[in-house]
């Protein structure tokens, strides 16, 4: 009995305290491990006895390895769970008096098996990225705004070519592949966006793989990579108007599979749409470029007929032309890595301008002006080729480039003023290149070679077709005919050494440029005494450059120095100078919103020989240019700094940028105009200084709320150099002001308004005295609205206003277009292009010897209708 | 003016003697997301995942994502433009998430232009444990139930990887989320590997250098962004050299894109 009694105590007592353990406490504790180091993040859970495998609650270990968990509602034994990633999980059952635990954790070397369920789409193995290419086949379509919303710091140009934060771009990749090198507007203009998935800007980087590592880049590439990887497609697009007739045409044949890739055009209009800078190489302006760092290296044209200022609106309003613009490209990967680009384009094009110009001369005793007709035709065919082997592995850098260009310009105008001139400028071109570039690998460096040739041979002629006076050297002369035979040989042989210390990529090169210039001239006079050059130059330069780039943690320094020994010659005057040329660039992410950017820069020049002509050379019937000096250096300093502000959460931009080049030159210019308006330019041997102050400051704000985008732009310029006039020296100053504003507003649905403003100020002041003052103010609104039945209507208007002390002249201009595409994809647009049927547009330029205003014949009201669709 | 270019050239000298920092990652999970992307569309997507975890925290992105940031921001990657040519991921999912193990904070951060932004919250969720167990691939899981921001979601977890992590805001839970998806089936992760990483450390985005704001804000930024991401472009200074008729009509494109897909995992 009594043993029953007492079997009842127990059980009472054991219920009792089952009772005020479920009444009562947490338990709480601390774990660690050995050394007395606490455990955060250890997962405690609890299970009941009778059913050991659920988890009935569970708590995580705080900072500091301590840990609360609340047993009340439990009345069955607790079994509590330690577990963590890297330790032995620990299990207890929890005795009834216990709420105060000490937990000791393991440390276990067993790490997790790996699983792998399915493959996924991009797996990373040593940081090599490999893929899964099927599971991104089949996906909904991605917009290209999705992909524009990517897109960083991209700036179009109007000449196409696409800067990234102010710098030109390397690269343009389709699928990775640089099928059409700097002649990328082909596949800018024409490419469908419904085809790209996406644009991928890609900063730092570096295009020869072999140099990847060694090597840090500071250009930007841009790729374009397709929804579909092969595509076989036509795109055709045909146009009419009225009136006069017009027409355009179009047909882009587009091939792309992983092997091959062709883009072939052929463009044919006479609306005023500019179709050449199609096929234009941007990076450089007649499509060669021979420089490593792709500066481009250009080809003069000297003579020309009497130009005509073209307006600065859309060119479909008065750009009279006939364009024939015919390219094939074709890019072929071979098996072993190589490469094969080939390309072809011609050009035909006929070109018609019409105005009238008013000219006040500027003298140093009193101003004259004339007042002129212009009827210009232009007719430029060119035939551009190129041929590109290339092979780019990590083992290996190769690529030669063998390039030709034949085209012939011919400008025919009539200038009818007080007298009438008949004008012929003839140019026939010819350029023959090849570019060599190879790195390998030497050790733990890259060891590059690279050799560029060029030649090319001009011929100018310049006719007028009545003879015009000059006074040369006190004797009037009368001239009619010009020919110049131009030939230039580029020989540019480097070697440099690429390696990396740390964080730090430097580079050692020695080169070898040569440059040989033959210039004849012959401009006939009425006397047996004819004009003539014939001039050699050869400069020879040998340089020695030591580089370095570092990026690192917000910090890029890129450092050149460049030591030359330059050697020039010519019949009258030869040089020798070892010149110094550093280079420094600094920026610096200062932290989430500022970026500082630093630069100093000093660079030498020669004259070329187009600057050391002693006799007269007619550059057109109212120029005539001689250069009676020595060879002349000059060397230009420039410091520049640039502060970016960005803060996404306000929705505000800022950029101030200033820069400063001082400029020395031993030579000064002299210029004398006559009574018939004709100039004389001289050059003296005095040292002269130029400099030029820029300052731009760009402010912008989103507001978030309108979905609108404001922005304002300023920019201050002062150019100040010396010059002799009429034999006295004056300080010639141009001060420029721009102010530019501009609204983007989408708060409306369907709708879309942009409105720009520019107002800007240009005074040149010779010795403080200001000759003119120019004021322009230009007003832009489109209004774009998407029905929702596929058509988009818009309408552009135009206001420009040009002021000076003498003209004030007003030009509206008014555009509109309806777009409808249907359901099978063909679009048709519909446009009214100057509404107001304005005659003419009105503007005006100066310089030190005269200040002109132009009044330029514009394309009539017409209407235009294009079916643009792809097979 | 030499004496600028000169100072300029000392102060380089200087500047070269930084460290190198990154971060190191223990394990690589991937999930896949599978959703249906527009309210009132019957279509579905999918998407990959990683979530990478070490001792501290996690950082949680679309893999496209991770990957084209490998490349272009990081520069880890040994790998240059014409080895991937046109593999180069699709991805719908621009955020990264980080979860602070220690300070039960979840940072949700997006870049706009090369800038980032970010919000914090508190990662804790009220999660309720179901006494319900079941065998997902290979895994012993056990059933746990979350309302978050207007949804039911049913998540399966296991002791067996006990790392308290999860895909999203998921977290918390005592061992890893294997499965997650919403009572209406519209949102579904899955795990679909988990890899021990070398030991090398990879870098990243730094926490710092994101701009933190509020999530009402964050959205807001968000929504303009995509909307019409031309203002935000030009605003920093980037030109879109495109006609307006044609920029119109790119708006206009983009609102119907975004109508396809306006079917957000938080309801808001």
């Amino acid at each position: 009995m009594k043993d029953i009694n007492i079997f009842k105590l127990i059980v009472f007592i054991t219920l009792v305290l089952q009772c005020s353990l479920s009444i009562a406490q947490n338990v709480t504790g601390t774990i660690t491990q050995k050394g007395n180091n606490t455990i955060s993040n250890c997962a405690i859970t609890i299970s009941l006895i009778s059913r050991p495998l659920i988890i009935e609650g569970y708590t995580i270990s705080n900072n500091k390895g301590a840990f609360t968990i609340p047993i009340t509602k439990y009345n069955d034994s607790v079994i509590l769970s330690f577990s963590k990633l890297g330790f032995k999980t620990k299990t207890l059952i929890l005795n009834s008096e216990q709420q105060q635990l000490s937990i000791l954790l393991e440390e276990s070397v067993e790490t997790l098996e790996e699983v792998i369920l399915e493959t996924p789409p991009i797996t990373y193995r040593n940081d090599t990225l490999s893929y899964n290419v099927g599971s991104f086949k089949n996906k909904s379509d991605v917009a290209i705004r999705d992909v524009l919303a990517r897109l960083p710091g991209i700036e179009v140009l109007p000449s196409g070519q696409i800067k990234y934060e102010g710098e030109p771009i390397e690269k343009f990749y389709i699928e990775g592949l640089d099928l059409l090198e700097g002649r990328y507007n082909i596949a800018n203009n024409n490419l469908p966006a419904s085809s790209i998935s996406k644009i991928q800007v890609l900063e730092n980087h570096q295009s020869k793989k072999i140099l990847d590592s060694l090597q840090p880049s500071t250009k930007t590439s841009i790729n374009l990579t397709l929804k579909n990887k092969s595509i076989a497609t036509t795109l055709i697009s045909v146009g009419i108007g009225a009136y006069p007739f017009t027409r355009d045409g179009k047909i882009v044949p587009l091939y792309f599979t992983k092997k091959d890739q062709f883009i072939g055009l052929y463009k044919t209009n006479s609306n005023g749409e500019d179709i050449l800078s199609e096929v234009k190489d941007v990076n450089s302006s007649e499509g060669f470029t021979i420089n490593q760092d792709n500066d481009s290296f250009t080809l003069e044209r000297l003579t020309s007929i009497l130009p005509i200022q073209t307006p600065i609106i859309e060119s479909i309003n008065w750009l009279f032309n006939n364009s024939n613009v015919a390219s094939i490209n074709y890019l072929k990967r071979l098996n072993n890595d190589f490469q094969i680009k080939t390309s072809m384009s011609y050009v035909n094009d006929n070109e018609q301008q019409k105005g009238t110009r008013k000219t006040a001369f500027l003298l140093p005793q009193n101003t004259f002006e004339i007042e002129e007709t212009i009827k210009n035709k232009y007719n430029i065919s060119s035939l551009t080729g190129y041929l590109v082997i290339e092979k780019n592995i990590s083992k290996i850098f190769f690529k030669n480039k063998t390039s030709i260009n034949s085209q012939q310009k011919i400008d025919n105008g009539i200038t009818l003023g007080e007298s009438n001139t008949n004008q012929r400028a003839k140019l026939q071109r010819n350029v023959l290149s090849n570019k060599l570039q190879i790195t390998l690998p030497l050790q733990d460096s890259a060891l590059s070679f690279e050799s560029d040739i060029l030649y090319n041979e001009d011929q100018e002629n310049l006719n007028l077709k009545d003879s015009i006076s000059f006074n040369i050297d006190n004797q009037n002369l009368f001239l009619s005919d010009q020919r110049i035979k131009k030939q230039n040989l580029k020989l540019l042989n480097n070697v440099s050494l690429t390696k990396k210390v740390k964080n730090v990529s430097l580079e050692y090169k020695i080169g070898w440029d040569y440059i040989f210039s033959d210039l004849k001239s012959l401009l006939i006079t009425n006397t047996p005494l004819n004009l003539s050059n014939n001039l050699q130059l050869v400069n020879s330069q040998q340089y020695i450059t030591i580089g370095g780039r570092y990026f690192y943690n917000g910090w890029a320094i890129n450092s050149y120095n460049r030591l030359n020994n330059n050697s020039i010659n010519i019949e009258r005057d030869n040089k020798n100078k070892i010149s110094f040329e550093p280079l420094l660039v600094i920026s610096k992410k200062l932290n989430k919103r500022y970026k500082l950017n630093i630069s100093g820069e000093i660079k030498n020049t020669f004259t070329g020989v187009t600057e050391l002509y002693n006799t007269p050379i007619l550059l057109n019937f109212r120029t005539i240019n001689r250069f009676d000096t020595p060879i002349v250096q000059t060397k230009a300093s420039t410091t520049a700094l640039q502060l970016n502000y960005k803060n996404i959460l306000s929705g505000v931009f800022n950029n101030l940028k200033a820069s400063y080049t001082g400029k020395t030159e031993d030579r000064t210019l002299s210029s004398e105009t006559d009574q018939s308006g004709i100039l004389t330019t001289q050059a003296i041997d005095r040292a002269n200084t130029a400099t030029s102050f820029n300052l731009t400051a760009s402010l912008s704000k989103q507001i978030f709320k309108y979905n609108t985008n404001v922005k304002l732009n300023v920019n201050r310029s002062i150019n100040t150099t010396n010059i002799f006039l009429a034999n006295t020296l004056s300080e010639i100053k141009n001060k420029a002001l721009q102010v530019q504003t501009a609204i983007n507003f989408n708060g409306i649905d369907r709708f879309t308004i942009d409105y720009n403003t520019q107002y800007s100020e240009r005074d040149t002041q010779i010795s403080s005295k200001s000759l003119e003052t120019f004021k322009t103010q230009s007003h832009t609104l489109n209004i774009s609205y998407f029905t929702k039945t596929d058509i988009t209507l818009q309408a552009r208007a135009y206001y420009y206003r040009f002021k000076t002390s003498q003209f004030d002249n007003n030009n509206l201009f008014f555009n509109t277009s309806a777009t409808y595409t249907s359901m099978k994809k063909v679009k048709y647009t519909l446009s009214f292009n100057n509404l107001l049927n304005a005659k003419e547009f009105v503007s005006g330029t100066n310089s030190t010897f005269f200040i002109s205003t132009s009044t330029y014949r514009l394309r009539p009201r017409n209407v235009f209708l294009n079916v643009s669709f792809s097979l | 003016m030499k004496y600028i270019i000169i100072s300029l050239f000392l102060f380089a000298s200087v500047i070269v003697l930084h460290s190198q920092e990154k971060i190191s990652y223990d394990y690589k999970i991937i999930y896949k997301l599978d959703y249906k992307p527009g309210i009132n569309l019957d279509n579905r997507d999918n998407e990959y995942f990683s979530l990478y975890t070490n001792d501290l925290g996690s950082e949680f992105s679309s893999i496209g994502k991770r990957a084209l940031d490998s490349i272009t921001i990081n520069k880890d990657s040994s790998l240059s433009l014409g080895q991937f040519k046109s593999l180069v991921p699709e991805y719908k999912f621009e955020y990264v998430l980080y979860y602070d193990y220690y300070k039960k904070t979840l940072t949700m951060t997006q870049s706009f232009i090369n800038v980032g932004i970010g919000y914090k919250e508190n990662a804790s969720l009220q999660w309720r444990l179901t006494g319900e167990k079941q065998k997902i691939k290979g895994y012993q899981c056990q059933k746990a139930v979350l309302d978050y921001e207007g949804r039911t979601y049913v998540a399966w977890f296991t002791l067996d990887i006990p790392i308290q992590d999860g895909p999203y805001k998921f977290k918390g839970l005592p061992g890893l989320i294997i499965q997650i998806k919403d009572v209406e089936n519209e949102f579904q992760f899955d795990l679909i590997s988990l890899k021990k990483l070398n030991p090398k450390p990879i870098s990243f985005y730094h926490l710092k250098d994101f701009d933190l704001t509020t999530k009402k804000k964050f959205r807001e930024i968000r929504k303009n962004f995509s909307e019409n991401p031309f203002a935000m472009y030009s605003q920093s200074g980037i030109k879109i050299d495109i006609g307006p008729e044609e920029k119109a009509r790119m708006l206009e494109e983009q609102k119907q894109t975004l109508l396809k897909t306006n079917n957000t995992i938080e309801r808001y």
